[in-house]
């Protein structure tokens, strides 16, 4: 209900209703980018550009969900577009040796938090897909059949990639898989 | 060892705090970015406001103006008493004819209930010459070209081009507008004989000694703004000494639906102002030669 009130206010010009948006969901959007982007410093570039293409087009906006929801689907997008542009920036430099499946960046800035930097490894380590399942539903909140309609992909590939991920985490955190 | 549930529940709580220095940029960057959006969207509702009003019959206040320096003058003489030392509207009338030209600044702010309606606020720019005719450039209160307006007696046309729809309007002058454009006093004192005002005495404006008339309800500006009104109040300042047009002040109240569709059917003032006169001054023929682009499409009624 909070949510709904704040957006109603930010439609209405509300600089108030923003701050406390951004107050109320900096650390968690920025703990999600970390966690696909395993990087600080891009985590919090992604962050900041979600909240401006928020504020710029809150006028537009029109929730489908909820706020979290929205506000992390916008976080993996940009994730993936940052890894992209990673992608082709180093098979552009190296193109005799592309290394296709090492999507993350090494962390320029160091995660403080030492939960947050073991989560990141171990989802470093599953496959794209699997980590935006991941995200999109335990930390957007966001149903699997939201997920499937936002991928484009049936909801049984959404409940798949979402249990082997979760397996394969659930190995990697447990120190029952070697890297 | 953690089970799924708790791994499900790890991943879902846990949060990183930003340091000051991303906190403040990011904060700061999308209020600004919030700031812009605003700006922009306010501009974007106005210009389409504008859109709106340029279909709407309330541009064609302008002629009201543009008759008003030749009219107004034929307001004074057939009032109040002509003393020895008043302005007279002959004198009026062949100081304009001599002037030759003028260029003035003239303003329109419409209120509704005492309130301003700040989206419908114009500035105008008026050329006006006794050779080529009239033209007026309008614009809203963030410098968008609104329409141009040209009078042009030898064509017996007047031609409104909307640079906002890219549309043009030619119209064939009224009576009213052919009697003033054709530049004959005697058509002109034809048409205002039947005109009253009183005096409102003298006054300095800017420096000048001015005389000032009334009039209400003119059944000339009835005739002239092809808008109905229910009322209108104008005064005239008259320069004493050059027998010229100082300023004028004009408050229609309108409730013609083609201007009150703004205001859900409430009755609005009209308030004109025009001043900064420059009167005989070099104006070329281009200023009155409309070149109306190719692509734009004529404006239906």
């Amino acid at each position: 209900m909070e949510d709904k009130l704040l957006i109603w206010k930010l439609k209405k010009g509300s600089n108030e209703a923003l701050c406390r948006i951004y107050e109320k969901y900096e650390e968690h959007l920025l703990a999600s980018a970390i966690s696909l982007l395993y990087d600080v410093g891009s985590a919090e570039d992604v962050v900041h550009d979600v909240f401006v293409l928020f504020a710029q087009s809150a006028d537009k906006l029109k929730l489908d969900g909820n706020l979290k929801g929205y506000l992390t689907r916008c976080v993996v997008n940009l994730a993936r577009d940052k890894i992209r542009a990673a992608q082709r920036h180093r098979l552009g430099l190296n193109e005799a040796n592309p290394t296709g499946s090492d999507l993350q960046q090494p962390s320029l800035a160091v995660i403080r938090d030492e939960e947050l930097d073991r989560l990141s490894r171990a989802m470093g380590s599953l496959p794209y897909a699997q980590q935006e399942t991941i995200v999109l539903h335990l930390r957007g909140e966001m149903t699997f059949k939201a997920i499937a309609k936002s991928q484009g992909v049936s909801i049984n590939t959404v409940c798949s990639r979402y249990r082997y991920g979760l397996d394969k985490l659930r190995s990697l955190l447990n120190g029952e898989v070697i890297e | 060892m953690r089970t799924a549930e708790n791994i499900e529940k790890f991943i879902r709580n846990i949060r990183y705090k930003a340091s000051a220095e991303m906190h403040k940029r990011t904060l700061n960057d999308t209020l600004e970015a919030h700031s812009k959006s605003r700006k922009v969207e306010w501009a974007a509702a106005h210009s389409n406001i504008w859109r709106t009003i340029m279909k709407s019959k309330i541009t064609k206040l302008s002629s009201a103006a543009l008759i008003i320096i030749a009219v107004m003058a034929g307001m004074i003489h057939f009032g109040g008493s002509i003393d020895g030392s008043s302005i007279v509207f002959a004198e009026v009338l062949k100081s304009i004819q001599e002037a030759n030209s003028a260029v003035w600044h003239e303003q329109r702010v419409i209120t509704c209930n005492g309130e301003e309606l700040p989206f419908l606020k114009s500035d105008a720019v008026r050329y006006y010459s006794l050779k080529y005719g009239g033209m007026e450039d309008m614009y809203n209160m963030e410098d968008v070209q609104l329409h141009r307006v040209y009078w042009l007696p030898e064509k017996d046309m007047r031609i409104e081009v909307v640079p906002l729809l890219k549309q043009y309007k030619r119209t064939e002058f009224t009576e009213a507008e052919r009697a003033i454009g054709g530049r004959s006093i005697e058509a002109i004192v034809e048409l205002v004989k039947s005109e009253r005002s009183t005096k409102l005495g003298r006054k300095t404006i800017n420096g000048r000694e001015a005389e000032g008339f009334k009039i209400q309800n003119s059944k000339i500006a009835a005739a002239l703004v092809p808008i109905k009104f229910d009322s209108l109040i104008a005064r005239f300042w008259i320069d004493v000494e050059t027998s010229l047009p100082l300023r004028y002040e004009a408050e229609l109240v309108i409730s013609d639906r083609h201007i009150t569709f703004f205001t859900g059917g409430k009755a609005v003032e009209v308030k004109v102002i025009g001043d900064e006169f420059q009167w005989n001054v070099k104006l070329e023929s281009g200023i009155f030669e409309p070149n109306i682009p190719p692509d734009y499409t004529p404006m239906e009624n």
